[in-house]
């Protein structure tokens, strides 16, 4: 199987800052077709992984928040949130418990009123309809429930009820979007029987179907087992990658932030920091915002390569461990 | 309508091989326990994985007032019944959605005022203590032509409804927040099934009575749950338990002169006790 970075490049990096994790740490090897140009729709303005990129500030941002508040039974969640989100990059939300984030994802998500204005942009910073994918943490279902995931993730693509049979071509997309992320093999296994991982995999092909330009991620890989946190995570950085995908992601685990987002939103009913990972990401600031409890989140190598290690060692080693890679079915069995 | 539709339906009864089916009233309960049982094995399917089995059980009883309420306003209590619990069922979902309450919470109180405004109203009113037993135990060997014509055509009516609407609402309950995203009206939806649901409880009253209704809708569609790895399993499996119940308890119920509806559930209740030694 091909194999390829799903580390951020050089150019992932808003300037002026470098990334931790180098180019090329664990790269295809130069000579190499990148797999980008086969496996991106945007392929006619891609480039080679090398060449730098736009400064992320000179295009618009994806998604913009302006003055966005929130009050549930008269307490205010949210005040006068400004936030702009880099198109094509990884922005993490984090904070406390309590400090807002899972209902400012609502607010994103439009399920929920808020006073302010959220608005998708375009590359050319007009505002467009969302088009957003959602991975939620958990769906409301008990191990005993009947349910497959083909059955599933039939559900918004076809009206005809699920138990009059699912059309052969509803089934065939629902198994290449599993495919994409190594999941086929989950196609008619019980919902409720997944794994955390698994049923992770399963909710992003599920947001992935609908091809959303902003992917919303509320707690990635918590309640997921080490095996299955290691591959979303290269998933979700071979997303980034290959799609040009803006993503969103709500998280307490700062292990998960500091290895996949390029920006961080510090939350606590305001925004009280946001920029790139590495300058926010310093314990002054997050004992600010975590107040004494940091301590236990505090980023290490040692944490980090617990969820994702390919960032750090593994990826040196001589016998790479079979890992995701988001490629057109005809690239898998060659 | 009912001379040209329900003729041909009878004579096909008459054909099996079974004596009692000759029998007119005997007939009639035949046809329209089919019809609820399937309509309730399919909703029920879906009461179960709402999580619904109390906002039911709660609709039913809340026939009491409909009861009362008809027989104050001197309309046929069947009529009253119904938009009663159409009505109290769709306030329930409206509030719960916009009070942020737990579901159980707010159906514990609304309907529990109800169910006492109900009984206060028929214990006052001794006239009214006569048809209480009707509501209370079914009265599906009573039904009329009329009666069954009616419940041919809710049955075409839930059905429709469910062919255009089961994908989406199974996607509610999963996620509303993530059907929402992906462009479904979860909260129509939800009052609309709330509205479907109620309509249903208050026919199938007629075949079970106000106390065994919820069983109807909750235990074939359980007892399939537990035998079923996929939601197809589950609906065809819980319709054709809905029906072997619905068929060995009328049958029963002439036999030992018992209700039909208790007979029903009794049997309902039997095939989920086995499907717990056969579950997957």
């Amino acid at each position: 199987m091909a194999r390829r970075t799903p580390s951020l490049n050089e150019d992932d990096c808003p300037p002026p800052f470098t990334c931790r994790r180098g180019a090329g740490e664990a790269g295809h090897p130069p000579d190499a077709p990148s797999p980008h140009a086969t496996a991106l729709p945007q392929a006619p303005e891609s480039t080679p992984p090398a060449a730098p990129r736009p400064h992320p500030g000179s295009s618009p941002p994806a998604l913009r928040l302006q003055g966005v508040s929130v009050t549930l039974g008269g307490v205010p969640i949210l005040e006068h949130i400004d936030a702009a989100i880099a198109r094509g990059h990884t922005t993490a939300i984090i904070g406390p418990n309590g400090a807002g984030k899972t209902t400012l994802l609502q607010a994103i998500l439009g399920v929920i009123p808020y006073q302010g204005r959220i608005e998708f942009l375009d590359a050319a910073g007009r505002p467009v309809p969302s088009r957003l994918g959602y991975v939620p943490q958990l769906l409301n279902i008990d191990r005993q429930a009947a349910l497959s995931v083909v059955e599933f993730m039939s559900l918004d693509t076809q009206i005809r009820p699920v138990w009059l049979g699912i059309a052969e071509e509803v089934r065939e997309t629902a198994a290449m979007a599993l495919d994409r992320l190594e999941a086929r093999h989950l196609l008619d296994r019980p919902l409720g029987k997944l794994s955390g991982g698994e049923l992770q995999r399963v909710l992003l092909a599920a947001a992935l179907h609908r091809q959303p330009e902003v992917i919303l991620l509320d707690e990635p890989v918590s309640g997921v087992d080490v095996a299955g946190g290691h591959l979303f995570c290269d998933i979700l950085a071979d997303l980034a990658l290959d799609r040009q995908l803006t993503i969103l992601m709500v998280s307490h685990d700062l292990s998960v932030v500091t290895q996949h987002a390029s920006y961080v939103l510090c939350l606590n009913r305001t925004i009280t920091c946001q920029g790139a990972a590495i300058e926010v990401l310093t314990s002054e600031r997050l004992l600010d915002l975590f107040g004494q409890h940091s301590g236990l989140y505090h980023h290490t190598p040692h944490r980090a390569e617990h969820q994702c290690d390919h960032h750090h060692g593994p990826s040196h080693s001589a016998t790479p461990r079979p890992r995701a890679a988001v490629l057109p079915p005809s690239k898998r069995h060659g | 309508m009912a001379e040209t539709l329900l003729p041909p339906l009878y004579g096909m009864l008459a054909w099996l091989p079974f004596d009692v089916l000759r029998l007119a009233f005997m007939q009639r309960a035949i046809c329209a326990a089919a019809c609820l049982a399937v309509v309730c094995a399919l909703l029920g399917v879906l009461v179960v994985q709402f999580r619904m089995a109390f906002f039911s059980d709660a609709v039913s009883h809340s026939a009491f007032t409909g009861i009362a309420l008809g027989l104050l306003l001197g309309i046929n209590p069947w009529l009253s019944v119904l938009a009663f619990g159409v009505g109290i069922g769709m306030l329930a979902v409206r509030l719960r959605r916009q009070a942020d309450l737990a579901m159980d919470t707010t159906l514990g109180v609304l309907f529990s005022a109800t169910i006492a405004l109900g009984l206060a109203i028929i214990s006052a009113r001794k006239e009214l203590a006569r048809v209480l037993p009707g509501f209370l135990y079914g009265d599906i060997l009573a039904l009329t032509d009329r009666d069954l014509l009616w419940i041919i055509l809710l049955t075409v009516a839930e059905i429709a409804f469910l062919l255009r609407f089961f994908n989406h609402l199974l996607f509610v309950s999963l996620h509303d927040h993530l059907a929402r995203s992906a462009g479904v009206p979860a909260q129509t939806l939800e009052m609309a099934f709330a509205a479907a649901l109620a309509l249903l409880i208050g026919f199938a009253i007629k075949i079970v009575g106000i106390l065994l209704v919820t069983a109807l809708l909750v235990i074939p569609a359980t007892t399939a749950r537990n035998l079923a790895g996929t939601i197809r399993g589950q609906v065809w499996l819980s319709v054709g338990l809905s029906l072997l119940a619905t068929f060995a308890g009328l049958v029963t119920s002439l036999h030992f002169d018992a209700a039909p509806g208790a007979a029903i559930i009794l049997w309902a209740a039997s095939l989920f006790g086995l499907s717990l030694l056969l579950r997957h």
